[in-house]
């Protein structure tokens, strides 16, 4: 009997994968490149590398969320527009440490760069040094307070600040000025996010004196603990009016938890997301502005300056790297001394211009 | 008298090459309470497992309630009324005693549903007909050992059982235990419940036993009547041979003067209070006493385990500190432990590393190794000396049978040169020809000027190998003896008095 | 538990000092912040813990039964996944009940192989489950999909709003405790009877005590294990869906790094990590503990870079208070064995 029973979850396990399996090539991202396992061998490219073709990866926080498969789809387009070998690769979760072992085993294959979207930055330092000192270009991203050395640029699609202030000023319009506001990070070691918020925060000091900060909240990435936190602020402040939220899932987080508690139209919700992740609680107004930048974008830019320095060519403060947002860039020299390069890529999602940005 | 219970016939079995058991015969009767004796090895186990269907003899029958079984499996064997006890009683110590005792029933009646009302009533009606009292809520791993035993004596009868077979049943009891253990199978007798006692503890086999029956070496070589069968006689069919007990050479212990090991008013709290004795040079000091007595808190106290709260320690007439083991060692105190399995030695380890565990740091070269041709001279030096039967000292420890393990034990700590060794029940569980060896070596040690602690509650062995006695008694050395002075029969009176005493003292 | 109520014996237990420290840990946060004891806090507070409630639920016999299982995260997130990326695809439009049955019947199979591999082969539980767990998640990334899926069936848009109560929190305005509190509760009964009224379920303990003596003792140890596998697994895939509509979206990876939040809950219950004991409402405070734990630190307004140093050490000072007691009673079996083996 348990023979058969085991037989039994077998072939069932075997139908849920054949019903599955069409599915989601229709629908999403094609796999390839999102498995970690379905790495390139190591051995073959490396071999025809030197001379032919020239091999790059992107690293990024996880595979598991839907903008960085946006971000795939600028990768792959870099690839055909330069005739690179160009592939995605990331943890299936956030995770630091899993990110480092992804880098070294691409150290080990031998690629030729790395664009890499580091989940805590210091901790990505070491092996991207590691990757530099082997020969490896490696451009980051979301990273512009990583450490002289450890990266050859950093590529932001915008200025931190700029994006922070920008967020503020949406914010505190749709709050009239005034009232209590609080911020998520993904997590309290990820720079860009720490960033934003930290000048979101001055920029408000300045210029809107009536409006008062209450504290700066982990999600640690994940839009569930957002949302268990958002609750509690609503209990602890209830008279909070205002949420920025770094990470794409803390205004998902966090407009759930006002929505149930019907608080939609009383406090505003501004944020890093994007429509997949956001779209519903756009319509319903719990969320108020997704804001953004198309990851696509962002990752076709990061291995365009990653193959600018392999063929030796300068990068410009001014100069056009051919991306849209990017057309002129601003040089700059990072807290920590990797070279920034900023654009000027945000995007503004609302309920009303959402169905343009599918991602 | 009527139809036998059990009858097996000419059984033989064989492991491999080894012949385990040679056409053995055995019947047991109606309320009859028949001694299973012999050896280590002999093939007592062998034996319960086939009666009770676990293994299949290759030859030979078996009648049980004179009816032939071919092929007896468990399920037949527990039918017709065989209950076994296994020295680990079948319990489950997570549970209540009630369940323990209801379980089996709840199982054999294929009840898929508990009733807790029925479990208690079954439970009860369980201890009533063995005539005992336990809390049924309570976890039986609250219990102690012989309330265990209780338990699974009480689940057997629960069962129907007709034969009960208790194999090796007072290893871990103490004295009044194993007497009120006693009574409970005499009281199943008078039911007409038959008990097959399977022991090598002698002087408990003639206390209890009906008929004698003793194996060696797969046959049997005994089946009589109890009455009329001394010790020596018993000793003689286990072993083969004559074991000379009587004439045993003490050397006169060194002089009072300086003693090796002075103890002055030494207590620690829920062990011992203000103890204090004194050891000499070449003597064998023995202390005894019951279950909580002391004895092995002390033991533990001299070696740094459970080091005492209060009380002065000298060793050769200079002060000592000792809080750890590490300190007893260092002032030559060594320790057998009791327990060898738990304590002493590392089972999977070969024999030569548990021997020279204790001296590494003595053997390690300058530059930190450890020759491992210096390491098998050392131990096979003592695999020699103790002669502990093995082919290779590279074997690992749990190969070798309960005997050769306590001699590991000893080489071990021997190998440290102690002045000072403390013995903790070197005999317990060791059968009766490795014990007479056991004995001989410590008169040996003592003659070699090691002191030595005996602490041991089988008054034989006191008398085997002691120049005085210390019986201890809730915590103090209440009596002293000089070996000389007293008889085995004295000895033993004077142990369970104290043991009553100290009821009657708790109950106060 | 014959009846007869003692006093004595229910302030020894264990669930009766995590039910202390429960109530100290409320006190505490209450006397800092008020605005702990109100109903919205009790029905966010139960809302959360649902899921993990569930989780615990379905681990606990196999907790007791002496085994450590890590797998039934992973079983949660792939039956919750699939079943969701099959439905849409055949463009389901009904309510929740479907995925409960689809995701529960592939949540059993997947659990009876966990007991098939144990069983069969005589390999660790834990070593079966480290196995599966890689490989339910590595399934689901690689053959399912590796993206989270925000789009619900119709039927089921709404499920996240339907409350057994409702108030009126003066600070948050509406708050309601879910309906899937229900469910929860209605799993934990379940299993509480499992454990206690059927032969089964005294075989889950016997294992755990003894496992050798269970089999002698004439227990169905396979039957046993096929049966708690079983459990775990539904219970897991009903919690990854409960779990999703309750977030509103499907993730492939949901619960990933959390098997040992829910083991700690269990422990911090009283059962022991080696097996044989172990209770429902033990593990629903242990459950609770934890939830109030999180809450405490936004309630409380410790800062957010403290944060984690502080759940460490709260999380440190709560468990080791059972773990003392044990500690205790460790010793106190020491001594008398020490003794008894003389």
């Amino acid at each position: 009997m348990k023979k058969s029973l085991f037989v039994l979850s077998v072939l069932l396990i075997i139908a849920l994968v054949a019903a599955c399996a069409p599915q989601q090539a229709t629908n999403t991202q094609p796999p390839g490149g999102t498995e970690p396992t379905k790495a390139p061998p190591a051995s073959e490219p490396t071999k025809v590398v030197e001379q032919e073709e020239l091999v790059f990866a992107t690293v990024v926080k996880s595979i598991a969320f839907n903008w960085f498969l946006r971000m795939e789809t600028g990768v792959k387009d870099f690839g055909k527009d330069y005739g690179v070998k160009a592939f995605m690769e990331g943890p299936s979760q956030v995770d630091s440490a899993a990110q480092v072992a992804i880098i070294e085993s691409l150290i080990a294959q031998g690629v030729d760069a790395i664009c890499n979207v580091p989940y805590g930055v210091p901790e990505n330092e070491p092996v991207q040094k590691k990757a530099i000192d082997s020969g490896i270009i490696v451009v980051g991203h979301e990273a512009a307070t990583a450490k002289e050395g450890t990266l050859h640029y950093d590529v932001e699609a915008f200025d931190n600040c700029s994006y922070g202030e920008e967020m503020m000023k949406e914010m505190a319009t749709r709050m009239g000025e005034e009232g209590k506001y609080i911020q998520f990070v993904g997590s309290l070691t990820n720079a860009s996010h720490n960033e934003w918020m930290d000048c979101a925060k001055a920029y408000a000091e300045k210029n809107y004196p009536k409006l008062e900060f209450i504290a700066k909240y982990e999600s640690k990435e994940d839009q569930e603990v957002a949302y268990n936190t958002m609750k509690d602020v609503l209990k602890t402040y209830p008279d909070v009016k205002g949420v920025l939220g770094a990470a794409a899932g803390d205004v998902v987080g966090a407009g759930r938890a006002i929505e149930e508690a019907k608080l939609q139209d009383q406090i505003a919700v501004v944020g890093t997301s994007i429509p997949s992740y956001a779209g519903e609680l756009l319509k319903t107004g719990a969320v108020d502005l997704a804001m953004a930048w198309d990851p696509a974008t962002a990752g076709y830019a990061c291995n365009v300056v990653a193959y600018k320095v392999l063929k030796g060519e300068e990068i410009t403060d001014g100069m056009d790297l051919g991306v849209p947002g990017y057309e002129k860039i601003k040089l700059v020299k990072g807290v920590n001394g990797v070279p920034v390069i900023y654009g000027a890529a945000w995007i503004k999602i609302d309920a009303n211009n959402m169905d343009d940005y599918p991602f | 008298m009527s139809e036998p219970i059990i009858r097996v016939e000419n059984i033989s079995k064989r492991f491999g090459g080894v012949i385990a058991l040679n056409e053995v015969s055995l019947s047991i009767f109606p309320g009859e309470i028949c001694c299973l004796v012999g050896e280590n090895g002999s093939g007592k186990s062998t034996l319960i497992k086939i009666i009770s269907g676990v293994y299949a003899p290759d030859e030979g029958d078996i009648y049980l309630n004179n009816k032939l079984y071919k092929k007896l499996t468990p399920i037949d064997s527990i039918r017709e009324g065989i209950q076994v006890i296994y020295q680990d009683f079948s319990l489950f110590p997570n549970l209540t005693v009630a369940e323990n005792i209801a379980i089996n029933h709840q199982l054999a009646h294929r009840k898929n549903l508990v009733n807790w009302q029925e479990v208690e009533k079954i439970a009860r009606e369980g201890l009533q007909r063995i005539n005992i009292e336990l809390p049924l809520d309570e976890l039986v791993e609250n219990l102690s050992t012989a309330d265990r035993q209780l338990i699974a004596i009480a689940k057997a009868i629960l069962a129907d059982a007709r034969l009960i077979i208790m194999d090796e049943p007072t290893t871990a009891l103490t004295q009044k235990e194993v007497i009120a253990l006693f009574k409970v199978i005499i009281d199943l007798k008078e039911r007409g419940i038959s008990t097959l006692f399977v022991s090598h503890k002698l002087n408990e086999v003639r206390e209890i036993a009906e008929r004698t029956v003793i194996i060696r070496n797969g046959k049997k070589v005994l089946d009589q009547d109890a009455r009329g069968i001394d010790i020596a006689t018993m000793e003689y069919h286990m072993t083969g041979r004559r074991l000379d007990s009587s004439n045993i050479a003490f050397s006169p212990p060194g002089d009072m003067h300086t003693p090796l090991l002075k103890v002055e008013n030494l207590s620690l709290r829920h062990g011992f209070v203000d103890v204090s004795f004194a050891l000499r040079k070449n003597e064998v000091l023995g202390i005894t006493g019951l279950l909580g007595s002391g004895r092995t808190e002390l033991a533990l106290a001299l070696f740094g385990e459970l080091p005492a709260d209060s009380g002065r320690i000298f060793v050769q007439g200079k002060e000592v500190h000792i809080n750890s083991i590490q300190q007893a060692v260092k002032n030559q105190i060594g320790y057998v432990p009791d327990d060898r399995i738990q304590q002493g030695l590392f089972l999977d380890q070969s024999i030569n590393d548990n021997i020279i565990i204790s001296v590494i740091d003595r053997l390690v070269t300058r530059i930190g190794l450890i020759k491992s041709k210096t390491k098998n001279e050392v131990s096979n030096q003592w695999i020699q000396r103790m002669a502990i039967k093995t082919p290779s000292g590279k074997l690992p420890v749990k190969t070798l049978s309960g005997g050769n393990q306590q001699r590991v034990v000893l080489a071990k700590w021997l190998a440290t040169m102690p002045k000072i060794l403390i013995l903790n029940g070197p005999t317990v569980g060791v059968d009766v020809g490795s014990k007479a060896e056991i004995h001989e070596l410590i008169r040996q040690l003592a003659n070699e000027g090691i002191g030595i602690i005996l602490i041991s509650d089988d008054i034989p062995e006191l008398f085997q190998t002691c120049h005085r006695i210390l019986l201890m008694r809730t915590g103090r050395i209440v009596e002293e003896y000089q070996r000389n002075d007293i008889d085995e029969q004295y000895l033993y009176q004077r142990l369970i008095f104290s043991e009553n005493q100290a009821k009657a003292v708790s109950e106060d | 538990m014959f009846g007869r109520f003692r006093v004595k014996k229910l302030i020894r237990s264990n669930e009766f000092v995590i039910f202390l420290i429960l109530l100290f840990l409320s006190l505490t946060i209450g006397a800092i912040n008020p605005a702990f004891f109100t109903i919205s806090t009790l029905f966010d507070t139960l809302r959360s813990s649902i899921v993990f409630l569930i989780l615990a639920y379905g681990l606990l016999p196999i907790v007791i039964a002496g085994g450590i299982d890590i797998s039934f995260v992973a079983i949660a997130a792939t039956t919750s996944y699939a079943t969701h990326m099959f439905l849409l695809k055949q463009g389901y439009d009904g309510g929740i009940l479907l995925y409960y049955l689809i995701a529960g019947g592939a949540g059993i199979l997947a659990g009876l192989l966990n007991a098939f591999l144990v069983t069969q082969f005589k390999l660790p539980i834990f070593d079966v489950s480290l196995a599966m767990f890689t490989m339910w998640y590595g399934f689901n990334l690689f053959f399912v999909g590796a993206t989270a899926n925000f789009s619900l069936p119709k039927g089921t848009v709404g499920f996240y709003n339907i409350f057994v109560f409702t108030a009126q929190d003066p600070n948050v305005g509406e708050t309601g405790l879910h309906i899937t509190v229900l469910l929860a509760l209605g799993l934990g009964l379940i299993i509480w009877w499992f454990l206690k009224y059927t032969t089964l379920g005294r075989g889950v303990y016997a294992i755990g005590g003894n496992r050798e003596v269970a089999v002698r003792s004439g227990f169905n140890v396979r039957l046993i294990f096929f049966v708690i596998f079983g459990i775990m697994g539904l219970f897991s895939a009903i919690a990854g869906v409960t779990q999703a509509f309750l977030s509103r979206y499907f993730n492939p990876v949901i619960f990933i790094t959390q098997p040992l939040d829910v083991l700690a809950a269990i422990i911090l219950g009283g059962a022991a990590i080696t097996g044989g004991s172990g209770s429902i409402i033990g593990t629903t405070l242990g459950v609770l503990v934890i939830q109030v734990i999180n809450r405490a630190l936004i309630l409380t307004g410790i800062p957010v870079e403290w944060q984690r140093f502080v759940v460490g050490v709260i999380l440190i000072l709560f468990t080791s208070i059972p773990a003392l007691r044990n500690l205790r009673a460790k010793r106190m079996g020491h001594t008398s064995q020490l003794t008894q083996s003389d």
